[in-house]
């Protein structure tokens, strides 16, 4: 016991180098997987595969705002559409390479988002989640219905570029934007914008009292933001290789937000995998067809997948928001923190403050009257 | 020339006068309290000078510049730092991150540089963490270190809070209530501090402060507030036996106030010096008030 609570220091950091080698293999393994993934299945898998990539740049884009600068978004589908316009629009009209187009994309979608960011300067909380449910709205009807544009009801086309016409290249494509978006965001949290927009979502006035121009990295958020979500559409419209304006309807911001709230606001690791799970499940569903699982859901196979998905989703949403606000991130903060390089958080080392159940508050009675018994013994 | 000069600003809220034409001057390197009963309009100066709220009339004055009209930030920018009522710091956030996101002005690289990751900013952000820990020593807060301060209690968040204003570089800290939620000890060791900070720092500080033995102890000079007008100023001990401060923070009518008025502000002719870096200069104009004796102290206390 006593060394154990002097083992902190220098001789347990190198016992830890041996400890680590696990970890870092689980690590090699789960990103290993994720790389040969796309390569080792079927063309239809790797489609699929590419659908979940991009959501997760879109839940990241939705997480910059939501989970960073604490504002909301309901016309975030209004973004990705924009974006995959642009990038239907440049590549078939002015001939872009993919390459440029979708960057371009991602800058329109900036710029649109930041009309939206000046009228947040203005309104917070549900008048702007309105705002942007109208802005969505709109764009919906309007923009996406200008035939120059868009090709009207018939869509357009985004035929994709050589290496990537098939799609398991393609997947690699959108893993790779995903990598770097993620280290973007990484770099974003760690350096002066990701705590501007941290603080401004705590208090505004303290924010400023550090010398943040409020205004400045409010609309930052959203061109930033935009910037993400204009990629992601880019990105879809060249995995859709056929862009059409139904694609982009109101229920798409619901799912966009709700997967990242499912995943967890504010941490990147959690918003990837509730996104890529959300895009995930009308696949699942599908494949449980042939079992008695859902067979009892009324209507045909794409109605039940339908009712499926909206019954786990909303079961999810309910989940989060009433006991773990901190999403599917806070379910796995323990494996990632250990998978880190950090000890396993044990709950008897630092127990929850308002979980603090019966049951915790006799551990850590037990806790404390062993380490006195311990103590007087060493006295 | 004083380093913040407040020139009859008034402050209006619809039909409610909050600060009505206050005068105030802090000189460079003093310690000047701000004290007053509750709704005395003390913070509400506090954001006027910070440029929360614009004044509706008077001019404020920094190191002889005209900030009057500045954004909040761009005050930030010149060296006036301050602290909240209700904690300024940033939620869901370790003690040491939030004493790095105060340093935002001295990350001297650009927000796309910090994004893209550019090598130079990892040095920096090494820099602004250093700097953080010097600033945790110096208040004693390294232990709190990688804590979040949502798990903290409020006294020592008070001065995690104190040390995210230092972090932002300030020439003039402006303190809302900083012993709020210290013990005695604690509030003497925070006048430690503060005075540890003007002799190692160099920094000037006006405060809103309602524990006594504080004020009395690190204050150089006091002007009290009370119903948004500025009822007297003075040296600390002058102030604390004045009838019309006792009668605001007890209720009732003081005893000069009819007839022979009490002195007004018994010590402002001579005795205005920084006790820190002009200390010689005031002992050999013998004006060094005299505020380390507690006699006398116990018989009132109003502000308690």
């Amino acid at each position: 016991m006593p060394s154990q609570a002097n083992g902190r220091g220098p001789v347990k950091a190198r016992a830890n180098w041996k400890k680590q080698i696990p970890r870092k293999l689980i690590l090699v393994a789960i990103f290993g997987g994720i790389l040969i993934f796309p390569a080792s299945v079927s063309a239809l898998q790797a489609d699929r595969f590419t659908l979940a990539v991009i959501y997760a740049v879109i839940g990241l884009s939705v997480n910059v705002l939501m989970g960073y600068a604490g504002q909301i978004s309901l016309g975030h589908q209004a973004f990705v559409g924009v974006g995959a316009f642009s990038a239907a629009y440049l590549t078939s009209s002015s001939g872009l390479p993919l390459y440029l187009s979708v960057p371009l994309a991602g800058l329109i979608g900036g710029a649109i988002a930041a009309l939206l960011g000046l009228v947040a300067l203005r309104l917070a909380g549900l008048y702007l989640a309105l705002i942007t449910l109208a802005y969505g709205a709109l764009a919906e009807r309007s923009i996406f219905g200008i035939q120059a544009l868009t090709g009207g009801g018939a869509g357009r086309s985004a035929l994709r570029p050589v290496p990537f016409t098939s799609d398991k290249t393609y997947a690699y494509l959108c893993l790779a934007v995903l990598a770097f978006l993620l280290f973007i965001d990484w770099r974003m949290l760690r350096s002066k914008f990701g705590r501007a927009l941290l603080a401004l979502k705590s208090n505004e006035q303290v924010a400023a009292s550090f010398g943040m121009n409020p205004v400045f990295y409010k609309v930052g958020a959203f061109v930033m933001t935009g910037i993400i979500a204009g990629i992601g559409g880019g990105l879809y419209a060249f995995k859709e290789q056929h862009v059409v304006s139904a694609d982009f309807t109101f229920t798409l911001a619901l799912t966009f937000v709700i997967m990242t709230v499912i995943g967890g606001l504010g941490d990147r690791t959690g918003v990837v995998i509730g996104s890529a799970f959300t895009a995930y499940l009308p696949f699942l569903l599908g494949s449980l067809s042939e079992t008695r699982l859902i067979e009892w859901l009324p209507g045909k196979l794409s109605e039940k997948i339908v009712v499926g998905r909206i019954a786990i989703t909303a079961v999810l949403l309910m989940l989060t928001l009433t006991r773990f606000p901190g999403g599917i991130a806070e379910q796995l903060h323990p494996v990632t923190q250990w998978l880190s390089g950090k000890p396993f958080p044990h709950h008897d080392k630092k127990p929850k403050k308002n979980k603090g159940s019966k049951k915790d508050d006799s551990d850590a009675r037990q806790v404390a009257a062993s380490k006195s018994r311990t103590e007087s013994k060493v006295g | 020339m004083p380093f913040l000069d407040v020139r009859s600003v008034t402050k209006q809220f619809g039909g409610i006068v909050a600060n009505a034409d206050i005068t105030l001057t802090v000189g460079e390197w003093e310690i000047v309290g701000l004290i007053g009963p509750n709704g005395a309009g003390k913070t509400t100066l506090f954001n006027c000078i910070t440029g929360v709220y614009p004044v509706n009339r008077g001019q404020i004055y920094f190191q002889g510049k005209n900030i009057t009209k500045l954004k909040t930030h761009e005050r930030a920018a010149l060296g006036i730092g301050r602290s909240f009522q209700n904690l300024g710091l940033v939620r869901g956030t370790t003690v040491l991150q939030n004493l790095v996101t105060a340093q935002h002005m001295t990350a001297g690289y650009s927000v796309i540089e910090g994004m893209v990751g550019a090598p130079s900013t990892f040095a920096v952000e090494k820099e602004l963490a250093y700097k953080a820990d010097g600033i945790l020593e110096f208040i004693g807060l390294s232990e709190f270190r990688d804590q979040v301060i949502d798990d903290l209690p409020y006294g020592v968040l008070k001065n995690v809070e104190l040390g995210a204003v230092l972090a932002t570089d300030p020439q003039l800290l402006l303190l809302d209530e900083p012993s709020s939620g210290l013990s005695p000890t604690e509030s003497d060791q925070l006048g430690d501090i503060l005075l540890r900070l003007r002799e190692e720092i160099g920094v000037t500080i006006l405060m809103i402060e309602h524990h006594v033995p504080l004020v009395v102890r690190v204050c150089d000079y006091i002007y009290v507030l009370n119903f948004g007008t500025l009822l007297t100023e003075g040296l600390p001990k002058a102030v604390q036996s004045h009838p019309e401060v006792i009668a605001a923070y007890l209720g009732g009518e003081p005893a000069g106030r009819n007839g022979a008025k009490a002195p007004k502000a018994a010590g402002k002719a001579p005795a205005r010096t920084a006790k820190g870096k002009a200390k010689t200069a005031a002992q050999t104009a013998g004006t060094t008030p005299d505020y380390e004796s507690p006699e006398g102290q116990s018989q009132y206390v109003p502000y308690e």
